[in-house]
């Protein structure tokens, strides 16, 4: 297990190594200067512009440049934002709660609402409930975040005031962002535990469970979503990613200060540290959450070793 | 696995025509059968001849502009209203179809062909193209789908154009391994190894015997995907990435509108509604498509 | 079957009526379709019940016009019972919270409650002692002297003497600071020294009147010596240093800056503190950049004072009862059209003015600024020093004029395309604009559909923020937008002076000596009245020669609860000042 990890982790390296590369070309070999973006529209001469490219070191050779950020990375993220001159690490962890907190809340309310609908449409499949909860997961997952999250404070914040509109720290200020994040992933969710659960209650197990007499509800939840769970928890690592790139909108539109608006920002602000350090964070954080979905599948099956016979 | 399949293989056989395009019939019928498919196939028809159509269904030119009929509420002349520039709003969401729809299956078949062509080669091929290509996929997918395509507009420069090249790039790696796994069975298959053996050219192999055993999944796959890219190319406008103003792109119409959501709320309604509506016609059709072609497919 | 469908019917149907009725919950406050929305506010109904006691703020536009008197609400309770906590909602996240070296001008915003300027502007021209005692100023007008208020402390205890101001200033000018606003605004700048510990003498390359104005915002209020070298990068970060009612207790950058009460505060300004203060025990700024969510946060009750407020919100706002609204004209140069003289065609003065003459700016403002803006005439605002209010009746819309015009240009309108040619070229025009700001975006998308009706084809280029900054630098553009905030009438060097012109703020790319010369001797110019003058001048030049459109002067739409009282607009409508607010319990 141990071993497998390590492996694991190695073969990992290679592809965050490959990630710093592409991001670095992607910076460096297209338009858009960042001194000027800087400066904006503030009275610049041509060699003040020159100037401020120098102070911000982009006149150095391009390898001398990857070369001073691979370090600064390695040295925990020690390089500094173009823009604001701030330490790369503090920019992102400042900002790692909130969307840690955003992602993981809307991560469970996408597995309760999706998993739980699931199941129960499965247990009773075309019947009004299965056909109502299906239409409205359709509908949830056709709808634009920006525009679910306007309407939602508009009813829920200015006409209710049932919650405060932006911001973070307390429940109440998650609930809305993450519900609006939550809904639009819980749909696919849910189609798919309806799916698997629908094929895993068909099987002969499930039938010589009730025909022992186990009572419904651990034939269910015992034999049935046990077997249906590892297409399910691939699904649901997948979607922790999403849920990133979600909530890039989400942040925006309930204000909230998270790596997604970070990145974003950067991006356009053409921030290199800055776009460089955050996506390798994201790139990193999506290999272990990879690392740990492969992990669970041997705890859900016993027949799955990890390590053995890998190619 | 639903009982509409079922009760499609209980049809009576006596209509079905020589052997060769039953098979299509058939997945055809089934799918007639599927309620959620029908009715996702009805509206997308619809909204399909209303784009071809629009300028005999409205009479409004859909960038003309009228300040003095500025923000009126949906009523009789204009049944969706007007926006801040008097431009009726009935005609902008029509119109709209026109851009969004094209934009959604253009994006979804560049996709798909970077898929189509990566999946083949990788799961065919194996070895260091595997490993290449899969490699390539992992970093695309460490980056969340619409951060890359974010990335990708802000490098070309804001278009319509970019957005879709931009969406289709950015949603390719999905279908690079949906590809890849169908090809890695389809190859073990006996009267692959047996056309080989035989010594049938790869590329007939690929195109007669592999190609169609991914077809399914393919199809599937892309058919919601048409959604999700709609959806994509509307946050890009969101972000200021999208089409050029005054084009009536209904993810556009909604960014521009966003100050006159609580003020005039049928500007941002409608195309909102537009998104929703035809993004679950489209998913309908796709679902019902998944429980027709591949039940068992993992979505 | 049959009914399996008509079920998924009745909840598509659901969703659909569901949808529809929250749309026509929202529907309140909309103009009746059969009357076009007035756009005088006047016809609104009331004001907010009362206006607080505010010596330079312009009441709202409604109220002004409505006559409603001023009851002054400040019968000041015992002053042991002021005090609060005040949520600002702030509309951008910015870089740093040093004034030296941030390019925001909502750090200024942040910077009058931390900071002290070393003189107030009370108004255009006029000025009062902050941190100065007083000043004087050579006869050659490069050389100030400044003494300084010998009762001054820093936040961190340090008292504040004549070495602060020069290494402030010194810092500045400094290329390794990277100083953005505090550079533009520190001119001609060229050395400080020290006469004693509380007198410096300030010298200028050439005679330099702006300096007065620049000493009254906060780009240029004295740092703590002893506090930047003891944080070194991190000074704007995790701290700043200054003088103000307030003073910093916690930076969250993009989320929130708060700030807490100065006790040791004694030397504030008469104009703000004659009843005394400061009373906020605390105040939150918090960055909302959406300006929907602003105005949605502002109405939730979460915040009490919230700033750039979307015109398309101003009615509904100010009918709200809990909310007091204020809408001063925003001092500067307002929303603008450079024109870019060096990029054919529009190096032919004639098809300038005839773009001047074809600009519907009432119908930009009513469709764009829900009619709440005003049109603009000259490149200052009308509340600014210096403004000519001739310069109106310049241009006017008039359609014809701007066809004949092109007409004498040998622009011909070919019939078939809508689209005026010469020698078979059509009249294009690239308009270069931030795609992420919908208001440029609509007010773009407006000029198109305006001028096409005089046949000229605008091609709109939207780009995010490195494309556009690349294009317009380099001078691809016919047009583009330019909106400028600032107190002094030397704004007009940013738009007209040939130091500007290549790649600089100057992206009419227009190059005058006459016009130089006129620039720099009005920035030369003690005498506000004879200033003035060389203004007029100015505006006259840069008008006949149709270097750019002046399109709306915006208004400055902020607003609070109507509990939070004693918040002082300052004249030129970019700052609120909260040195006396407070929150009634």
């Amino acid at each position: 297990m141990f071993r497998y990890i390590l492996l694991r982790i190695a073969l990992a390296l290679p592809t965050i190594v490959l990630v710093s590369i592409l991001v670095f070309l992607m910076l460096y070999l297209t338009p858009g200067d960042p001194a000027s973006i800087y400066v904006g529209d503030r009275q610049a001469t041509p060699e003040r512009l020159a100037q401020v490219r120098h102070e911000m070191g982009l006149d150095r050779p391009i390898l001398v440049q990857y070369a001073d950020f691979a370090t600064g990375m390695l040295r925990g993220g020690a390089s500094r934002s173009l823009q604001t001159n701030r330490a790369v690490s503090d920019e992102i962890m400042e900002r790692l709660p909130s969307t840690l907190e955003l992602t993981i809340a809307a991560f469970l309310i996408s597995v309760f609402i999706g998993g739980g609908l699931g199941i129960l449409s499965a247990l009773r499949p075309n019947s009004w409930f299965d056909t109502a909860t299906r239409a409205v997961a359709m509908a949830g997952v056709s709808m634009p975040v920006f525009w679910l999250g306007a309407l939602v404070i508009f009813i829920f914040s200015v006409q209710l005031r049932w919650f405060p509109v932006t911001g973070e720290g307390g429940w109440e200020r998650l609930v809305m962002p993450a519900a609006v994040l939550g809904l639009v992933t819980a749909a696919p969710l849910m189609r798919l535990v309806r799916g698997s659960m629908l094929e895993v209650m068909g099987m002969d197990y499930i039938t010589t469970a009730r025909a022992k007499g186990q009572r419904e509800s651990a034939v269910v939840l015992g034999h049935g979503l046990r077997n249906a769970l590892i297409p399910i928890v691939t699904v649901m690592g997948l979607q922790l990613g999403a849920l990133l790139g979600g909530a890039v909108i989400t942040e925006a539109v309930f204000a909230r200060p998270g790596i997604g608006r970070l990145i974003v920002d950067s991006i356009l602000s053409k921030d290199f540290p800055v776009v460089q350090a955050t996506i390798l964070y994201v790139a990193v954080i999506y290999i272990v959450i990879n690392l740990v979905v492969d992990i669970s599948y041997g705890f859900l099956d016993p027949r799955i070793r990890l390590g053995a016979g890998q190619r | 696995m639903t009982t509409s399949t079922t009760r499609a293989v209980a049809q009576p056989v006596s209509a079905l025509k020589p052997r060769h395009d039953s098979m299509l019939r058939m997945s055809l019928r089934r799918l007639l059968r599927n309620r959620g498919a029908v009715i996702g196939g009805i509206i997308l028809l619809v909204l399909i001849v209303a784009a071809v159509a629009a300028p005999l269904i409205s009479p409004y030119d859909p960038v003309e502009m009228n300040p003095p009929a500025r923000l009126q509420s949906p009523g009789l002349s204009h049944p969706f209203g007007t926006d801040n520039f008097g431009r009726d709003i009935f005609a902008r969401v029509l119109y709209g179809t026109r851009i969004s729809l094209p934009m959604g299956i253009i994006a979804v078949a560049i996709s798909l062909i970077i898929g189509l062509v990566g999946g083949l080669l990788a799961g065919y091929y194996g070895r260091w193209v595997d490993a290449g290509i899969m490699r390539a996929v992992d970093v695309m997918l460490a980056f969340p789908g619409l951060l890359l395509a974010l990335a990708i507009v802000a490098t070309l420069g804001p278009s319509l154009v970019n957005a879709m090249i931009a969406v289709g790039i950015a949603a390719a790696p999905t279908y690079i391994r949906v590809v890849r796994a169908n090809v890695l069975s389809a190859r073990e298959y006996d009267y692959v190894e047996a056309a080989r053996s035989v010594g049938v050219p790869e590329r007939t192999i690929i195109l007669r015997h592999i190609l169609p055993n991914v077809s399914a999944p393919v199809i599937v796959l892309a058919t919601l995907g048409v959604a999700g890219a709609i959806i994509t190319a509307a946050a890009l406008s969101y972000l200021g990435l999208g089409v050029k103003p005054p084009t009536p792109e209904w993810g556009s119409m909604l960014r521009e509108a966003s100050n006159y959501l609580r003020l005039a709320p049928w500007t941002t309604t409608f195309p909102g509604l537009a998104i929703v509506v035809a993004a679950l016609a489209i998913n309908l059709l796709g679902d019902g498509l998944r429980d027709t072609l591949d039940p068992r497919m993992k979505l | 079957m049959q009914t399996r469908l008509s079920r998924l019917g009745v909840v598509l149907l659901a969703l659909a009526v569901l949808a529809i009725a929250t749309a026509c919950a929202q529907q309140a406050p909309a103009p009746a379709p059969a009357a076009p929305a007035p756009q005088q506010p006047a016809a609104q109904a009331q004001p907010p019940a009362q206006q607080p006691a505010q010596p330079q703020a312009q009441p709202t536009a409604a109220a002004k016009a409505a006559a409603a008197p001023t009851t002054a609400a400040a019968a000041a309770p015992a002053a042991g019972n002021k005090g609060g906590n005040l949520v600002y909602g702030l509309n951008t996240k910015f870089d740093t919270l040093d004034p030296t070296v941030s390019t925001f001008s909502v750090v200024s915003t942040i910077g009058y409650n931390v900071f002290d300027p070393l003189v107030w502007e009370t108004a255009p021209g006029k000025f009062e002692g902050g941190l100065l005692e007083s000043w004087d100023v050579s006869a050659d007008g490069k050389e100030y002297t400044l003494k300084l208020r010998k009762d001054v402390k820093f936040h961190d205890g340090t008292p504040l003497k004549a070495d602060a101001i020069k290494f402030t200033f010194d810092r500045i000018v400094d290329p390794a600071t990277k100083s953005q606003s505090a550079l533009s605004a520190i001119g001609p700048y060229d050395s400080t020294t020290v006469v004693d510990d509380y007198t410096a003498k300030v010298k200028f390359k050439q005679a330099y009147a702006p300096f007065l104005n620049s000493m009254s915002t906060p780009v240029l209020s004295p740092q703590s010596p002893t506090a930047v070298q003891k944080a070194g990068k991190d000074y704007g970060v995790t701290t700043v240093i200054g003088t103000g009612p307030y003073k910093l207790k916690s930076y969250k950058p993009d989320q929130e800056v708060v700030l807490e009460k100065n006790p040791d505060y004694k030397w504030g300004p008469k104009f703000l503190t004659a009843n005394g203060g400061p009373y906020l025990d605390t105040i939150t700024f918090r960055i909302i950049p959406e300006d929907s969510t602003r105005s949605a946060t502002l109405q939730s009750g979460e915040l009490t004072f919230a700033d750039s407020l979307p015109a398309e919100e101003f009615k509904s706002l100010s009918s709200d009862k809990n909310l007091q609204i204020l809408s001063p004209v925003q001092a500067g140069s307002g929303w603008s059209a450079m024109l870019n003289v060096t990029n054919p065609p529009l190096d032919d003065v004639k098809v300038r003015q005839a773009l001047e003459w074809a600009t519907d700016k009432q119908g930009l403002i009513d469709t764009v600024f829900s009619g709440v803006f005003k049109p603009a005439c000259s490149p200052l605002t009308s509340n600014m020093m210096g403004y000519d209010a001739k310069t109106c009746d310049k241009y006017k819309f008039d359609p014809a004029k701007a066809g004949a015009l092109l007409d004498e240009a040998g622009w011909k309108l070919n019939s078939g395309t809508g689209i005026r040619e010469k020698d078979g070229k059509a009249l294009k025009l690239d308009f270069y604009f931030r795609s992420d700001s919908p208001v440029t975006r609509n007010m773009a998308t407006f000029l198109q559909s305006n001028w096409k009706k005089s046949g000229v084809d605008v091609n709109l280029q939207g780009l995010e923020r490195a494309g556009y900054f690349d294009a317009v630098r380099a001078g691809k553009h016919h047009v583009q937008f330019w909106w400028e905030t600032g107190g002094d009438p030397d704004v007009v060097r940013v738009l007209f002076h040939s130091s500007n012109a290549d790649g600089g703020t100057n992206r009419n790319r227009y190059k005058n000596a006459d016009m130089d010369k006129l620039i720099d001797d009005a920035a030369a110019q003690a005498d506000p009245a004879k200033r003035s003058a060389i203004y007029s001048q100015i505006q006259d030049k840069a008008l006949n020669e149709a270097i750019m459109i002046y399109l709306a002067d915006p208004l400055t739409i902020v607003g609070g609860s109507t509990k939070l009282k004693g918040v002082v607009m300052d004249w030129s409508g970019n700052y609120p000042f909260f040195h006396a607010a407070y929150i009634e319990k």
